[in-house]
Formats: structure tokens, C-alpha cells, sequence
């Protein structure tokens, strides 16, 4: 009851004028950088989260909840006039949303994704409204050594599961955690590689890793590809039989079974919005009455694969707001613009910051009934122009942004030049298959993690067999070493094939 | 490039960053040092095996067909002038301002990347430097590089 009362004492802030129109603005921004091949949702939080530094949590928040959805579903108008997936989850849009265009049916394709990201936006808001503030309660049970450990799953969840090789998800995650622990060390203030440099001493900013990580390489990118014309026309007609109404029966099976798939998908760690979107799809297609139907063209298709995409949104967002161990790479920026803005993920941000919380998880659920109203016919003619805005002039511009957002930060170039060597790092990184959101989650975890350790090494006076003591943190570690040793058996089998 | 020495590469690389990094942290009091050297130590087992791997062309053989394909850059030329010119950018920001440099950029960038549509790049340019000053210098006072035109006017008079 007290939980349900929180909840809606955070509404009337949400719906307060500058409010509702940051969540417009992020869920158009969104929708433009979901429809631009080469961008992605985390791109554009990394770009814009130095830019919120003024605002106040709640106006940042909202534009962030309004770009991750707007961005999810913006994914699928390249996805279904061009056959090329605006983000990574909206491959599997492409199966049924392009055969619908090139049969003419675009416009009918396009209002289905837009409805399905909506419903299955909504769903995971009310899911992630409904299953965070219990699990709190289990957070209570957690005592320094739970938290390493959890820490830990965290980053090992997220390093071996999210890249193609668990080799390299783990030197990313190293690499974060050692970035975190440039400056000064908080117990006995000794500076650790800070080579000399004052502005070291009180660490990297984490906005300044993240916007290089994230926002140079793939702007880097688009210059690499020489300017040509896109010449292919875009034709999107409309028909009387499109309407909601009319369709609504026939989809709604297929948006309720995506939508629990998604939601659980998300609410496990490194899982992501593609696994969410291929499992929905799977399922929709194994227990359809006639699945030759897919893959050809059936609205069945796109629908099952944007409910269940974007109902990993807000899913992922349950253990990063309970726990702060993020269930996806989005969800582990949004984590960084949290701390940025000062709130620490845990029970601690439950009860002192209950309309922020609660407001953040109200404006994932308003922005996705504005998909609704924004992602009509007359957005999806805009978002075709936009697609044409040639990437040579759009990268540079992305570059110019990031400058802005990390110069206000100190008004000098250090942090910019670090940006910068980020951004090498990170394009290289990238080329090589490391996965870069490890990173990230290690220096948003890195602090949590070693302050545990230390806490726990000093409780018990140096005894390493204190970190495994209590039966939670006996089942967390185990849960690692499982997390570790299961690729291993994988890649054995596999050689053994 | 071939991906296999690309991977050893960065192996190697990070493998000697670690051996930096250690004599960098080597004077800390123990306290201080555990939790940064055991990181260093497991990135330096991992990029060890990672560099063995690569060495014995295990990497290639698990990714197969990709690593064939694999090429580090669409084109390097281009790439790298991308760096240099966002260096450049970077380098003359504090002496030019930030919307010259931005315009010259904007413009270079597109222009070298095979965009000869003057008037719609300039537009663009324009249009976008209008935009960052009026959100973020206007409305959110964040604070850019002064121009170099208005500090030569500001000085002048």
C-alpha cells in the first residue's frame, strides 16, 4: 500500500509541463536516432547525458526514457523500407517488415511496429513498476560481502554473456574496473595512475569514458564510407483496413505472449533487446496456425519482434535500479546517468528519492503511449527524410555535440583530449570484438566493488574465507563460477563437434 | 591487416600496459595496491591467452568465414584522416572558438568524405551551429570556446 501510495505521489512532478516536454523531445530525438542506421539508443544517452548535467534528474531522466524507447522503435522504419536494421534488435524486424513494403503494404508495416513498440513499452513500464520495489526488500538481506559478489555476477554476467568471447568481455570489464580506480584511493588517499596530473586526481570523469566509448567510433565509422546518393524511393500508402481497431484482435495473442518473453528476457542480465526480439518471434512463428506465413510478409512477424524488443526496456532497468547491476548495455548508461545526477541505484535510492524513481518509471511508461502519438504516418514520412541525411555530415556534428557536453564539465581540454583517447580506444576495441558496455559497468560497479572488498577485509581482519561465510554470498559465488566455467564446457563442446 | 595479428597486437599492447602499470602502482601501500594489481594481474593472464590464441590461430578458427572477411577498416585512409582532423579540431578549438572550428570541420569532414552539394553543407553547418547556440549557449548557459573574431573585436574597441 505505502509502495502503491509512492508511486503515485510521483505522477504530478511527471506531468508537470517541462516534464512532459522533455519526455517529447527525447522520444522524438529518439525515434530520429533509432531510424538513422549506425546509431543506437546507447549513442545518443552517452551523447546527451554530459548535456543534462544542469537539468534537474527528473527533465534528464525523462529525455533519457523517451530516447531509449523512441530509439527502440525508430530501429524499425529502416528495418521495414530498407531492409537495413536501424538498431541491432530490429534485425529481426527486417523478416516480415521489408517482404510487407516491397509488397506495398509499408505503411500498414510501419503503424504495427509503432503500436507493438508501444504495448510492449507500456507492459515492461508496468512490470518494472510492479516487480522493482519488492525485490528491494531483498537488497536488505545483503551485507558487504553479498554486494561484492553481486558485483562481481554483475560484471561477469554482462562480460561473458554480452560479446562473442568471454576472453575479451573480461578484459573489458578489467579495463572498466581500472579505469574506476584512477585518483585518489578513498581510505588511505594515496593517487594511483594519475601520473602527476592534478585534474587526475579525483578520477575519470565516467562521461568522459562513456561519450568516447560510445559516440566517436561509430562517427568515425560513417566517415569511413564514402558519400553516395540513395536513390531508392520510398513509397508509404495508406489502406482503410490499417486501423488499430481493426487489428487489434487478431494481434493482441501475439502481443501478450512477446511481451512476457520480453519482460523476462530483460529482466535478466546481459540478455538485450535482440535475444528478446528472436525468442518472441520463435515462439509467435511455433505456435501460429500457419507459420510458412513468416518470413514472407505477416504483420504477425513484426508485431511479435517489436513487442519484444521493446519490452525489454524497462525490464532491464529492474535489476539496474534494485541492485544496480544492469541487465543490459542501454540500461548501464542509463545506470551512469543516474549517478551522474547523484542517485545511487539500491534501496537507498527507494527511500530517499521515491519520486524520482517512481517518476523515472512513470515516464517509461508516458513515453511509450507517445510512440502512439508521435509514431504515426506523418513521423514515419519525416523519419524516411531523415533516413537520407547524408552520415559524412551528420558524423561530424555528432563529434561537435560530444564536445559540448565534456568541455562544461571542467571548461578545459583535458577531459576532451581524454575523450578523445577513449574514442581511440574504443574504435579499437570495437574492430576487435571486445564488447565496450563490460567497461562501462565496471566503472559504474568498480567503486562498489573494491569499498565491499576492502569493508569485508577489515571486518574480518584480512581472512579471504570471509567473502564466502554467509550462505547468500556462498550462492553468489557460486553463480559466478558457474557464469565462468559453462563457456568453457560450450567451447569444448563445440571444438569436440 | 589480418584479424589474427590485429588480436595479437592488442594483446601485446595491453600485456605491456600492465607491465606500466605495475611498476606504476609498485611504491602504493599494500592496501592500496591489492585491488589494482589483482585487475592488472588477470588482464595480464587474459591478454596472455589471448595472445597464445592468436597465436596458434585458435581466435580465427572459432570466428571462421568473419575472420576472412575481417578487415579493421572500411577504408584506413579515411579513417585516419577522421582522427586527424578531430585532433585538429580539438587542437585549434581553444584559439578559433567553437563554432568556427565547428563550421570548418563540419564542411571539411563532408567535403572530404565525397559531398559537393555546397549550399545544402553550408545550410547544414549553419544550422546546426545555430542550434547548439541557441539550446545549449542561450538557454542552458553552457560555456564553449570564445571566437577568435570576437575576442579580437572585444580587445580592439
Amino acid at each position: 500500500m505505502e509502495t502503491l501510495q509512492a508511486i503515485f505521489h510521483a505522477l504530478p512532478a511527471v506531468l508537470a509541463w517541462h516534464n512532459v516536454l522533455a519526455m517529447v523531445v527525447g522520444t522524438l530525438a529518439g525515434m530520429v536516432v533509432g531510424s538513422l542506421p549506425g546509431l543506437t539508443a546507447t549513442m545518443a544517452i552517452a551523447v546527451l547525458i554530459p548535456l543534462t548535467f544542469s537539468m534537474s534528474p527528473l527533465v534528464a531522466l525523462g529525455i533519457m526514457a523517451g530516447i531509449y524507447n523512441g530509439a527502440m522503435y525508430g530501429g524499425a522504419v529502416p528495418a521495414i523500407l530498407l531492409n537495413v536494421p536501424g538498431t541491432p534488435p530490429s534485425i529481426v524486424t527486417t523478416f516480415d517488415g521489408y517482404p510487407l513494403a516491397k509488397q506495398g503494404r509499408a505503411a500498414l508495416a510501419l503503424k504495427v511496429a509503432c503500436w507493438s513498440s508501444a504495448i510492449g513499452g507500456a507492459l515492461s513500464a508496468i512490470s518494472l513498476m510492479a516487480l522493482a520495489p519488492p525485490l528491494v526488500l531483498v537488497t536488505l538481506l545483503f551485507g558487504p560481502s553479498e554486494y561484492f559478489w553481486l558485483g562481481i555476477l554483475g560484471m561477469s554476467s554482462i562480460a561473458i554473456l554480452l560479446g562473442k568471447d568471454p576472453i575479451k568481455g573480461l578484459i573489458a570489464a578489467a579495463i572498466g574496473l581500472l579505469l574506476g580506480t584512477v585518483g585518489s584511493d578513498v581510505v588511505t588517499g594515496q593517487q594511483r595512475f594519475t601520473f602527476g596530473r592534478l585534474e587526475l586526481i579525483d578520477g575519470i570523469n565516467l562521461l568522459v569514458i562513456l561519450t568516447g566509448l560510445y559516440a566517436i567510433p561509430p562517427a568515425i565509422r560513417m566517415i569511413e564510407k564514402r558519400y553516395s546518393e540513395n536513390t531508392e524511393r520510398i513509397e508509404i500508402k495508406g489502406h482503410p483496413d490499417d486501423g488499430f481497431f481493426k487489428n487489434f484482435k487478431y494481434l493482441l495473442p501475439t502481443w501478450l505472449r512477446s511481451s512476457l518473453i520480453g519482460i523476462g528476457v530483460g529482466i535478466l542480465p546481459a540478455t538485450g533487446g535482440s535475444m528478446a526480439a528472436f525468442l518472441a518471434y520463435n515462439e509467435v512463428r511455433r505456435t501460429a496456425k500457419n507459420p510458412e506465413l513468416f518470413g514472407k510478409g505477416d504483420i504477425r512477424g513484426v508485431a511479435a519482434a517489436e513487442t519484444g524488443n521493446n519490452s525489454d526496456n524497462s525490464a532491464a532497468m529492474i535489476p539496474a535500479l534494485v541492485l544496480g547491476v544492469p541487465g543490459s548495455g542501454v540500461s548501464a548508461v542509463i545506470l551512469a546517468g543516474l549517478l551522474v545526477h547523484g542517485l545511487q541505484p539500491g534501496p537507498q535510492l527507494f527511500r530517499d528519492t521515491p519520486d524520482i524513481v517512481y517518476g523515472f518509471m512513470w515516464q517509461m511508461l508516458f513515453t511509450s503511449f507517445m510512440l502512439f502519438a508521435l509514431g504515426g504516418n506523418i513521423a514515419t514520412r519525416l523519419f524516411s527524410q531523415v533516413m537520407r541525411l547524408p552520415q559524412v555530415i551528420l558524423a561530424p556534428m555528432i563529434m561537435c555535440l560530444t564536445l559540448v557536453g565534456i568541455y562544461a564539465l571542467s571548461n578545459d581540454m583535458f577531459n576532451v583530449w581524454i575523450m578523445f583517447g577513449m574514442g581511440i580506444v574504443g574504435y579499437i576495441l570495437n574492430r576487435l570484438d571486445f564488447p565496450l558496455a563490460p567497461i562501462v559497468l565496471g566503472l559504474v560497479l568498480g567503486n562498489m566493488i573494491e569499498q565491499n572488498l576492502r569493508l569485508t577485509m577489515l571486518i574480518h581482519q584480512g581472512d579471504l574465507t570471509a567473502l564466502i561465510a554467509s550462505p547468500l554470498s556462498k550462492v553468489l559465488f557460486g553463480l559466478c563460477l558457474i557464469l565462468c566455467v559453462v563457456p568453457i564446457f560450450r567451447r569444448l563442446r563445440r571444438a569436440k563437434s | 591487416m589480418s584479424f589474427r595479428i590485429a588480436e595479437c597486437s592488442a594483446a601485446a599492447g595491453m600485456i605491456l600496459l600492465v607491465i606500466i602499470g605495475w611498476f606504476q602502482i609498485s611504491d602504493l601501500p599494500t592496501d592500496a595496491r591489492m585491488f589494482p594489481a589483482a585487475l592488472l594481474l588477470i588482464i595480464g593472464i587474459l591478454s596472455t591467452a589471448l595472445l597464445v590464441r592468436g597465436i596458434i590461430g585458435k581466435a580465427a578458427h572459432f570466428l571462421n568465414d568473419e575472420a576472412k572477411q575481417w578487415r579493421f577498416a572500411i577504408s584506413g585512409k579515411r579513417m585516419f584522416i577522421g582522427f586527424a582532423m578531430l585532433a585538429l579540431y580539438f587542437l585549434t578549438l581553444p584559439y578559433l572558438g567553437f563554432f568556427t572550428t565547428s563550421f570548418i570541420l563540419i564542411i571539411g569532414i563532408a567535403k572530404g568524405a565525397g559531398y559537393h552539394k555546397p549550399i545544402p553543407l553550408i545550410c547544414s553547418a549553419l544550422g546546426f551551429c545555430i542550434f547548439v547556440y541557441a539550446i545549449f549557449v542561450a538557454l542552458f548557459e553552457r560555456p564553449l570556446p570564445e571566437e577568435f573574431f570576437v575576442t579580437l573585436l572585444s580587445t580592439s574597441f
